[in-house]
């Protein structure tokens, strides 16, 4: 049901939302339902499509992050600006309770969209942290848009989905960003955990224990988003400061790194599963498969300052 | 190793254990099966473990290590909880599971498996870091570490040795001491882990989250606010098979003198200078010293033992204890237990913490609850405060929940309480660890903070013995309690007696 964007109206449609779901259901059962709720977290999607998406991640990610979810939907025809609320439930296995979060979609235009700050102000949960996940680029077009910046305590991009014309454009977007936002995420460099995680694991290996600090020359071949390579290849080298970094796009399927110095030659093809080489030798690791909803979740664990992305990210622009 | 940290993401990556093999005693006991092999299986799951990693299972039975790994192989697809069975992932897991028959009473044994240790080394570069994992019958701890001593095991080359012990640490004071002394002639104190599984539930833990981690806490916390202590962990089903093994020991020895010992020294310490692990040690071991030992006219006051009786439950015979298979016809043991302990320190002297435990209880609970005092005046004329209580539930639905009292919509004044609930569940839908799965991984990072030490023991025992020396000579009824209730009246008659009633959790 499409309601007014005054905060006023959202809440009271909420609570009657609330106190309908715990007057039980039709046969006058009433098992109850129990909010959880631990952030606000702000959507912005690119599309009525993406929105759709952005509802499914969100059904996931409420089991580990209750929020209040508003996602701000993108409307082509100007001057629109209309709320609905609704919640999302799940029923935990062999529990007789429900739990449910809240759902506002805001479907905006670009030219009330100065607007939306005002209304995110109003039914923002009070003392609790608010996320803003900006799936793409659409609404980082607007100054107007940039007003949530600051009532937001992190602000999750994915420059995987942005089509910057080259790499230096794309790190001036996110410098530009950076000081505006208190803590910044970016899911191209979350992507990545898994990948680093095995190759910081190699070099616990016998063989290649101590040899971090003989790497001369890392290469990355990407196949995917050079930003991702980028950040890869950041942060290899903050940890091999010696070492010279080239990165290029290849063919094929996956991408590749490759470390070379004296005593070491070790290349990790990072496809499904990961390749490691060394020393003449294959070895394999299967990785859990990533989706949107785990990449989430591994960013909303962390509202605090993540040296490692910033020391990765600042290598990387000065690659 | 240094240089490699410079790789590490801690706040993204998984805690990593270094190369390492396990040796497990008792490697085809019920521990072992139900829960050591698939906490490690877990971690594997998880990528937790290194590459370089072992486990080498030693009991009598005769057995190879194919036939070792089909046996674990089906302990995990049972035991396994919350996760799936990936077969390909068993494959990997199994390729460094190995088994050694033999009696750890003869001295051959040890040989062996310094033998075997070597070859798992060099195929899996362990790096000579061992972990010793006594998962067998309490009367095998000492010559197991004796037998490790003979050979020289207990102390590595280039790597790190440990022992992890289970309880019960010791029947009584007395051997309980023996038993320290006689590790500790082996191996030094810091590589001994005393596991006591209560700790590594998550919901023990964030009792230290919840009080040094909030400012509004702990102002309120002792005596001045706090009237009383209820701690209770209470089991719906009885012996189930164990009676044998449960006779010897009782609720006293089973619950109360480790576990909820320890969870209570958790919910009293003082706030720690660290979260490093002898500092919360300390603190433990420092509340644990402060408990006041009753002399032997206080231990029949002040603890109370009861026995389940026969009953129909859900339309079916359950026996009584004594009725149990492989129990005593005229069994004494504790099948519940409750005690009033008192803690002479500053913060707490004056405030009873009633500790019970029993089997054949109503439902399995397992919680903490803190009354506070009441308002000192009342203002509502005759309408009766009840004190804000604030509970702490372990098992299950994990939370916390603090009752207080509301004004009741509508005309006039009325009173009621209501419920402010944290549920663990609802606001953490993520998979929490098992305890053998934080256990183990903090064996094996070297992180003693949540196993017990020597002195803590010690003084758990201190202050129970007096009791057991008080029941191997009282005159008891047993049973004297009906399964399926929450145990006999003389424990509602202790609390009576301070003017208390324990609550129906």
């Amino acid at each position: 049901m499409a309601t007014s964007v005054q905060p006023e109206k959202i809440l009271k449609e909420l609570a009657g939302l609330w106190g309908g779901m715990s007057k039980g259901d039709s046969q006058g059962v009433n098992s109850g339902v129990l909010r959880a709720c631990a952030m606000t977290l702000v959507v912005a999607a690119e599309s009525e499509s993406d929105a759709v998406a952005a509802g499914e991640t969100l059904g996931e990610l409420m089991h580990e992050h209750p929020s209040r979810a508003i996602v701000l939907r993108p409307s082509a025809k100007d001057g629109e600006l209309e709320a609905r609320v609704f919640a999302q439930c799940w029923m935990p296995f062999g529990k007789r309770q429900q739990i449910c979060c809240e759902q506002i979609e805001i479907t905006a235009s670009m030219d009330r969209v100065s607007e939306v700050q005002g209304t995110v102000l109003g039914i923002m949960v009070p003392d609790l942290p608010m996320v803003l996940w900006v799936r793409g680029q659409h609404w980082l077009k607007s100054e107007g848009f940039a007003n949530l910046f600051p009532l937001a305590r992190k602000v999750v991009i994915d420059s995987s989905n942005c089509d910057s014309p080259s790499l230096k454009e794309h790190f001036d977007m996110i410098r530009a960003l950076e000081p505006r936002v208190k803590l910044l995420g970016d899911l191209a460099w979350t992507r990545l955990t898994s990948f680093r995680e095995v190759i910081a694991h190699t070099f616990e290996d016998h063989r290649l224990l101590g040899r971090l600090k003989d790497v001369e020359s890392i290469e990355i071949e990407y196949t995917s988003h050079p930003v991702a390579a980028a950040y890869l290849g950041g942060w290899l080298k903050s940890a091999s400061p010696k070492a010279t970094v080239a990165i290029h796009p290849k063919q094929g399927e996956f991408d590749q790194v490759i470390l070379k110095g004296s005593g070491v030659d070790f290349r990790v093809e990072l496809g499904t599963p990961v390749r490691f080489h060394l020393d003449g030798f294959c070895h394999r690791a299967l990785l859990p498969p990533v989706n949107e909803a785990s990449l989430m979740r591994e960013e909303l664990s962390i509202l605090r300052t993540d040296r490692v992305f910033r020391t990765a990210l600042a290598v990387a622009e000065t690659l | 190793m240094a240089d490699a940290e410079l790789l590490q993401d801690p706040l993204r990556f998984e805690r990593r254990v270094p190369p390492c093999a396990i040796v497990i005693f008792g490697a085809n006991g019920d521990l072992t099966k139900r829960k050591l092999i698939p906490a490690l299986y877990r971690l594997a799951y998880e990528r937790r473990l290194s590459p370089s990693f072992a486990v080498i299972g030693n009991s009598r039975t005769a057995m190879t290590d194919d036939e070792y790994r089909a046996k674990m192989r089906e302990s995990v697809r049972k035991f396994l909880e919350d996760s799936p069975f990936e077969e390909s992932l068993w494959e990997e897991f199994a390729k460094r599971l190995f088994y050694l028959s033999g009696d750890i009473s003869q001295p051959e044994i040890f040989e062996t498996l310094a033998a075997k240790l070597r070859e798992v080394d060099q195929t899996f570069q362990t790096q000579d870091n061992v972990l010793f994992y006594m998962s067998t019958q309490p009367s095998h701890y000492e010559p197991v570490v004796a037998g490790l001593g003979s050979v020289g095991l207990q102390k590595g080359t280039t790597g790190w040795r440990r022992l992890v012990v289970e309880k019960p640490f010791g029947h009584n004071l007395d051997t309980a001491v023996t038993l320290n002394v006689n590790i500790q002639n082996v191996f030094p104190e810091h590589s001994v882990y005393r596991i006591d599984h209560y700790l590594g539930k998550e919901t023990v833990q964030n009792i230290l989250a919840f009080r040094f981690g909030n400012g509004i806490f702990e102002p309120v916390w002792n005596r001045r606010y706090i009237d009383h202590v209820q701690i209770t962990a209470a089991e719906s089903i009885g012996v189930e098979g164990r009676g044998g093994y449960y006779q010897e020991s009782g609720a006293l020895r089973d619950m109360i003198q480790n576990h909820l010992l320890q969870v209570m020294s958790t919910i009293a310490m003082e706030p720690p200078a660290s979260y490093e692990p002898d500092a919360v040690r300390d603190e433990r071991a420092k509340l644990l010293r402060s408990i006041r030992i009753p002399n032997a006219e206080q231990a029949a006051q002040w603890a109370v033992a009861g026995q389940y009786g026969p009953a129909k439950l859900d339309g079916v015979d359950a026996p009584g204890f004594r009725q149990e298979q492989g129990v005593d016809p005229n069994a004494r043991t504790d099948t519940y237990a409750a005690v009033n302990f008192w803690v002479d320190n500053w913060r707490w002297s004056g405030v009873p913490f009633y500790i019970r435990s029993g089997k054949r209880m109503p439902k399995r609970v397992t919680d903490i609850a803190v009354f506070f005092k009441q308002p000192p005046l009342n203002m509502f004329g005759d309408q009766p405060l009840r004190p804000n209580m604030l509970i702490v539930r372990i098992q299950p639905e994990e939370g916390i929940s603090l009752r207080f009292l509301s004004k009741q919509p509508g005309p006039g004044m009325q009173l009621r309480p209501v419920s402010m609930d944290f549920n663990y569940g609802s606001s953490f839908g993520m998979r929490t660890p098992t305890a053998y799965e934080t256990l183990l991984v903090d064996a094996m990072i070297g992180d003693a903070t949540l196993y017990t030490r020597q002195d803590m023991v010690e003084a758990s025992w201190r202050a129970v013995q007096p009791i057991l020396n008080h029941w191997e000579t009282a005159k008891f009824e047993f049973p004297n309690y009906a399964s399926g209730s929450w145990g006999p009246k003389e424990s509602e008659e202790m609390l009576a007696r301070n003017g208390h009633v324990w609550r129906i959790p």
